[in-house]
C-alpha cells in the first residue's frame, strides 16, 4: 500500500485507520445509499427493501464493537468517544430500527416511497447520531441540518395530502429559522474563544474570561437555547410541532419526535455542559423555566385534543418538558437521569405511536373515535398501548417511572422543589388524556367488530418497543450503572 | 477612521438597505434582484477582510447560484403575485393603515428588527471583544484546501451527504404521480 | 508623485486597456463573424464601406446605434429596463482582469483566478433576466427564463471540466495554470474537458446551436427585445467580449494560453511574442465557435437541458475522476 499524505495538520493514515469509529454512521450512510440507488429497480416492489435497511442497522450496530470502551477524541477531533456518545449511538440505532420495522404495512397503504422514506431514515440517523458524538461545532451543526433536511423531507411525503405539505412546510420554515438562531449563537461563541471545539471553548472561558466576556456570552446563551429549544420541541418554540406532527406521515411524527429531539438533548447537553458549563447559573435557570412552562402547557392543551395524533404530539411536547429538567438541575445526577429518560422515553413513546400507525394502516383515521373497542378487536395492540400510556405517565414498574424517579429526586437534590412538585401535578394532569383513549379501548362499543391486521414486521417492531419499556423498567439497575457511568466522563 | 473601516461601514449599509428591500419590495422579482445587491455587499465585506476565497464562493453560490434557484422559483409561481397585484386594494389613507399592521411592512416588525438591532448594538459595546481568533487572519486558498481535506475531510463528506439528502428530497417531493414507472412523453 | 496616484495611475490605464480593447474586438468580430457567416453560406458579405473587404461595415453599426433615438417603451420596469444592459457588460469587462495575455500582461494575477471567473460570469444570468422582466413583453420573459434554465444546466459542467487543469497545476491562479504548461498543454490530457468546457461554454454563450434564448423563430428576438440603440449595443458589446472571454480561458485552460507549442525547439519559440501566441490560439477559439455556430442547427429547449444534465455533467464528473486516478500515472510518465 502506497504510504499516504500528511494534509495539512493531519496524518492521512492515521485518519484512515480511525475511520473505524465511524462504522455505524458509514453503514448507516452506505445502506441509505444503496437503498436510494435500487429502489428504482424494484418498480413499485419495494416492500422487501424494509430488510436491507434493518439489516443495515443491525450492522451498525455490530460497526459500534470497536467505539465501545474508547475514549477521546478522533479523526482530527471531529469525533468524540466517551459514556455519553457511546450511550446514545445505540439509543439512536434503536429508535431507528423500531420506526423501521413499524413502517412497511402503513407506507404500503398510503403510497408513500418506500426506498427513499429507509433512506432518509438512515440518513437522519446518521445525523443525529453525530450530533450526539462531537465536540466539533461544524460537525453538529452538520448532524442538526442532516437530521432537519430528512426530516422536512420524510414530513412532506404524503403527496396528496395537503396536510403532509402543510407539515413539510412549516417544518422546513420554522426549522430553518431555528438553525438560524443557533448558528447565530454558535457564531457569538466563536467570536468569543476563537475555537468551535467545545472542549477548547470551556476552556477558552474558564480563568475570568467568562466574566470578561459576559455580555456576549449571555446574548449566545439566549440564541442557542431558543435554536435548541425549536428543536426540543421546548414552549414557547413549540407552536409548529403539533401541525407538524399532524400533518406528517405517522411513522415520521414518531421518529421525529424521538430521533431529532432526543438528538437536540444530547447535542444541548455537550454544548451547554461541556462548552458553557461555567455559566451553568445562567443557562439552567433559563432551562428550569422552560422545562415548567413546557410540561404544563403540553399537558394541559393534550387535555383538549379530539385527534389522538395531535393529542400524542402535546404529549411529546410536554415529554420534552419532563426531559428538560435535566438541564434544569445540570448535576451530574441530572443529566445522567435525563440520559435515562431519553431511552425510557424513545421505546414508550415509539410504542404508543406504533398503535396509530397500526389503526391508520388499517385504513381508521386517528380521532378518539377511532379507538372505541380497539380491546375487544385487537386485545394485544390495546394492552400494548395501555403499557406505554402507563409508562409515558410514570407509574411503576415501567421505564418511565423510574425516569420520572431520578428527575423527580436529581431536582429535589438540587434543591427545586417548585420542579420536581410541578413534574408530579403534570403527571396527575396527564393521566386525564391518555385515560381518554384507554376509556375508549375498553369501554366503548366499537363501530364495527371487524377485526384488524398487521404484518409480522411491524409486529417485530411493536414488541421491540414495548418489551424496550417492559425490560428498562424492570432490568433499571444495569441502564442506572450505564448513564451514571455516561456522565462520568463528561468534563 | 481607515479607509478600510468606511469600505465596511458603506458595505454594510448598502448590505442593511437591500435587506430591507428585500422584505419589503411588492414586486417579488424586485425583491430577488435586492438580495443580490445584499450577497454582492457582504461579498464586498469579505473582501476588505481580505477573505478572497469566501468572496468568490460568495458571489458564486449566493449571487449566482442560489439567485438563480429563487428566480426559477419564482417564475414557475403566479404571474398575479409577480406583479405585486395580490396587495391590499385601495389608496390613500386606507391603504397606509393596512400597511402599518401588515405582518410583513407594518410597524410590528420594524419594532422588532428596531429592538433586536439596539441589543445586539449594546451587547457589542458592552464586550470586550479578543483580537483575531488564533491562526492566519487571511489564509490562503491553499491553506483553506489543506483544512477543508485534512482537519475536515470528516464534516466535508458528511456535508455532501446533506447534499444528497437534499437532492434525494428534491426528487421525491416533486416527481410526478406515475413518474416512476415511464417519463413523461414530450412532445 | 505620491503612491496612491501612482496606484490609481495603473488601475486607470489598464482599466482603459481592457475598456478599449472590449471595444476593438468587438469591432472586430462583428466584421469577421459576418465575412466568416459569408464564407460558410457561399456568399461574399459586406464589401461596400471600406473597400474591397468592407471592414469599414463596423464602424457604420457603431454610428447608426449611437445616432438612433433612445427609446423606453411604455410600462417598462424603468429601473431594471435601465440597469440590466449596464449589469451584462461589467461582469463582461471585469473578467479580463485575470486572464493573462503574456506572461506579464496580466492586469492582476489573483490566486482564485478561476473561481473570479466563474463568480464574475455567473452574474450575466441576473442581467438576462433582469432585461427579459424589465421589458414587459411575454416574449422576452420566456426568453429570460429560458437563458436562466440553460445557463443553470452549463454552467456546473463548465466549472467541473475547470477542475480538471486546476488539479493537474495545482493552482486557482490562471497564471500559474499557463506556466504548468510548459512542458505539455492540457489539452493533451485533458481532451474530454475541452470538449466539455467547449460545448458548456458555447451553451453559456448563448450561441447556436444552443442560442434558445434568442430563437428568433418563436421568441422575434430574444431577452433584449425592447431595447434598441446604444442600450441594446451593450448586449451585443458584451457577446461579443463573453466570446472572446470563453475563448481566452480555454485557451488558457487547454491550449498553454500565452506558451509557444511545447514540441518547438527553443529557438523558433523565441521568435514570436508570447501575446502574439495567445491571440492567434483564443482567436482561432473564436472562429471555431463561430464555425459551430454557423453549421449546426439549433437544438430544441428539452434536448438542451437533457443534453446538459444527462450527458455533460457525467462527463465532466467522470474527467474528474480519470484526471485523479492518472494523476500518478502523468507524473511518473513525468507529462505534469
Amino acid at each position: 500500500m502506497p504510504t499516504l499524505p500528511i494534509v495539512g495538520e493531519v496524518d492521512t493514515a492515521v485518519l484512515v485507520a480511525q475511520l473505524i469509529f465511524l462504522l455505524p454512521e458509514l453503514i448507516l450512510a452506505v445502506t441509505g445509499t444503496v437503498i436510494v440507488a435500487i429502489s428504482p429497480l424494484l418498480r413499485g416492489r419495494e416492500r422487501p427493501l424494509v430488510f436491507v435497511a434493518a439489516t443495515g442497522v443491525l450492522a451498525a450496530f455490530a460497526g459500534l464493537g470497536p467505539s465501545v470502551g474508547g475514549a477521546g477524541e478522533v479523526l482530527a477531533r471531529m469525533l468524540v468517544l466517551d459514556g455519553t456518545s457511546t450511550f446514545f449511538r445505540p439509543v439512536f440505532m434503536l429508535g431507528a430500527l423500531i420506526v423501521i420495522g413499524l413502517s412497511p404495512d402503513y407506507l404500503a397503504r398510503r403510497q408513500v416511497p418506500a426506498g427513499e422514506f429507509y433512506a432518509l431514515v438512515l440518513f437522519a440517523t446518521v445525523g443525529i447520531m453525530l450530533m450526539a458524538s462531537t465536540h466539533e461545532l461544524l460537525m453538529l451543526y452538520l448532524g442538526l441540518e442532516l437530521a432537519s433536511i430528512s426530516g422536512y423531507v420524510l414530513a412532506g411525503m404524503l403527496r396528496s395530502d395537503a396536510r403532509s405539505q402543510e407539515a413539510s412546510i412549516k417544518l422546513f420554515l420554522i426549522g430553518a429559522m431555528g438553525s438560524a438562531v443557533l448558528l447565530f449563537g454558535l457564531s457569538l461563541v466563536y467570536g468569543i474563544t476563537g475555537s468551535t471545539n467545545l472542549v477548547e471553548i470551556g476552556h477558552a472561558l474558564t480563568g475570568g474570561a467568562a466574566a470578561t466576556f459576559r455580555p456576549a456570552l449571555l446574548a449566545a446563551t439566549m440564541f442557542l437555547v431558543a435554536g435548541f429549544g425549536f428543536k426540543m420541541a421546548a414552549v414557547p418554540f413549540h407552536m409548529y410541532v403539533p401541525d407538524a406532527y399532524e400533518g406528517a406521515p405517522t411513522p415520521v411524527a414518531a421518529f421525529l419526535s424521538v430521533g431529532l429531539e432526543g438528538a437536540a438533548f444530547a447535542a444541548a447537553i455537550r454544548v451547554f455542559v461541556t462548552g458553557l458549563g461555567i455559566i451553568q447559573p445562567n443557562w439552567a435557570a433559563v432551562f428550569a423555566v422552560l422545562a415548567l412552562a413546557t410540561m404544563t402547557l403540553g399537558n394541559v392543551t393534550a387535555l383538549l385534543q379530539q385527534n389522538v395524533k395531535r393529542m400524542m404530539a402535546y404529549s411529546s411536547i410536554a415529554q420534552a418538558g419532563y426531559i428538560l429538567v435535566g438541564l434544569a438541575v445540570a448535576t451530574d445526577r441530572g443529566i445522567s437521569a435525563m440520559l435515562y429518560y431519553v431511552l425510557a422515553y424513545t421505546v414508550m413513546n415509539l410504542g404508543a405511536w406504533a398503535a396509530l400507525i397500526y389503526l391508520s394502516h388499517n385504513g381508521q383515521s386517528e380521532e378518539l373515535a377511532d379507538f372505541a373497542g380497539l380491546g375487544r378487536r385487537a386485545p394485544l395492540v390495546a394492552w400494548a398501548l395501555t403499557f406505554c400510556f402507563l409508562s409515558l405517565i410514570g407509574i411503576p414498574p415501567t421505564a418511565g417511572f423510574f425516569g420520572k424517579f431520578l428527575l423527580f429526586s436529581a431536582a429535589v437534590d438540587a434543591g427545586l422543589f417548585w420542579l420536581a412538585v410541578a413534574m408530579a401535578v403534570n403527571s396527575v394532569i396527564s393521566l386525564g388524556y391518555y385515560w381518554n383513549v384507554v376509556r375508549a379501548m375498553f369501554m366503548e362499543e366499537p363501530a364495527t367488530e371487524e377485526p384488524l391486521k398487521a404484518s409480522p414486521v411491524f409486529g417485530l417492531g411493536f414488541t421491540l418497543a414495548v418489551l424496550g419499556t417492559l425490560l428498562i423498567g424492570l432490568g433499571a439497575a444495569p441502564f442506572f450503572r450505564l448513564v451514571s457511568a455516561a456522565v462520568v466522563t463528561l468534563p | 477612521m481607515t479607509g478600510l473601516q468606511i469600505a465596511f461601514l458603506a458595505l454594510s449599509a448598502v448590505m442593511l438597505f437591500a435587506a430591507w428591500k428585500v422584505v419589503t419590495s411588492d414586486i417579488i422579482v424586485h425583491a430577488a434582484l435586492w438580495m443580490v445587491l445584499s450577497f454582492v455587499a457582504v461579498a464586498g465585506i469579505f473582501l476588505t477582510l481580505h477573505a478572497e476565497f469566501l468572496f468568490a464562493v460568495q458571489l458564486l453560490v449566493y449571487a449566482g447560484a442560489i439567485t438563480a434557484l429563487v428566480i426559477f422559483a419564482i417564475m414557475l409561481s403566479d404571474i398575479r403575485e409577480l406583479r405585486g397585484e395580490g396587495e391590499p386594494a385601495g389608496a390613500g389613507l386606507g391603504r397606509r393603515v393596512r400597511r402599518l399592521v401588515s405582518r410583513r411592512l407594518g410597524l410590528a416588525p420594524a419594532a422588532v428588527a428596531v429592538g433586536f438591532a439596539a441589543v445586539m448594538y449594546s451587547v457589542y459595546r458592552a464586550t470586550p471583544w479578543p483580537g483575531l481568533p488564533p491562526g492566519d487572519p487571511a489564509p490562503s486558498t491553499l491553506a483553506i484546501g489543506r483544512e477543508l481535506f485534512g482537519t475536515y475531510v470528516v464534516p466535508f463528506e458528511l456535508a455532501s451527504i446533506v447534499l444528497l439528502v437534499a437532492m434525494v428530497g428534491a426528487i421525491v417531493l416533486t416527481l410526478r404521480e406515475g413518474g416512476r414507472e415511464k417519463e413523461e412523453k414530450r412532445p | 508623485m505620491p503612491a496612491w496616484l501612482v496606484t490609481l495611475g495603473w488601475a486607470v490605464l489598464k482599466a482603459s486597456l481592457i475598456l478599449g480593447f472590449v471595444l476593438f474586438n468587438a469591432l472586430f468580430l462583428v466584421w469577421w463573424e459576418r465575412k466568416f457567416a459569408a464564407r460558410i453560406q457561399s456568399r461574399v458579405g459586406p464589401q461596400r464601406t471600406g473597400r474591397p473587404f468592407g471592414y469599414l461595415q463596423s464602424m457604420a453599426d457603431v454610428f447608426k446605434l449611437l445616432s438612433k433615438e433612445d427609446v423606453v417603451p411604455a410600462r417598462v420596469d424603468r429601473w431594471m429596463y435601465v440597469l440590466a444592459p449596464i449589469v451584462i457588460f461589467v461582469p463582461a469587462v471585469l473578467v479580463y482582469v485575470v486572464v493573462p495575455f503574456g506572461p506579464n500582461l496580466i492586469v492582476q494575477d489573483l490566486n482564485i483566478g478561476i473561481l473570479y471567473v466563474a463568480a464574475v460570469t455567473s452574474f450575466t444570468m441576473i442581467a438576462i433576466v433582469m432585461a427579459g422582466w424589465a421589458a414587459n413583453n411575454k416574449y422576452s420573459v420566456v426568453s429570460a427564463m429560458r437563458a436562466a434554465a440553460q445557463l443553470v444546466a452549463y454552467e456546473v459542467p463548465l466549472v467541473l471540466a475547470v477542475i480538471g487543469p486546476v488539479m493537474l497545476a495545482g493552482t486557482l491562479s490562471l497564471q500559474g495554470i499557463v506556466r504548468a504548461q510548459e512542458g505539455l498543454w492540457y489539452i493533451v490530457v485533458q481532451p474530454l474537458g475541452f470538449l466539455v468546457f467547449l460545448t458548456a461554454g458555447m451553451a453559456e454563450l448563448n450561441r447556436a446551436p444552443f442560442d434558445l434564448s434568442e430563437a428568433e423563430s418563436e421568441l422575434v428576438a430574444g431577452y433584449n427585445i425592447e431595447y434598441s440603440g446604444m442600450r441594446w449595443s451593450f448586449f451585443f458589446l458584451a457577446e461579443f467580449s463573453n466570446l472572446v472571454a470563453v475563448s481566452a480561458i480555454a485557451t488558457t485552460l487547454f491550449l498553454g494560453g500565452w506558451q509557444a507549442p511545447w514540441f518547438l525547439p527553443a529557438a523558433v519559440k523565441g521568435l514570436i511574442p508570447p501575446v502574439v501566441w495567445f491571440l492567434a490560439k483564443t482567436y482561432f477559439l473564436v472562429t471555431v465557435i463561430m464555425w459551430i455556430r454557423w453549421t449546426l442547427p439549433r437544438v430544441r429547449i428539452d434536448q438542451l437541458l437533457d443534453f446538459g444534465w444527462k450527458f455533460l455533467l457525467p462527463v465532466s464528473l467522470a474527467n474528474i475522476a480519470l484526471t485523479g486516478l492518472l494523476f500518478p500515472v502523468l507524473v511518473r510518465l513525468g507529462w505534469i
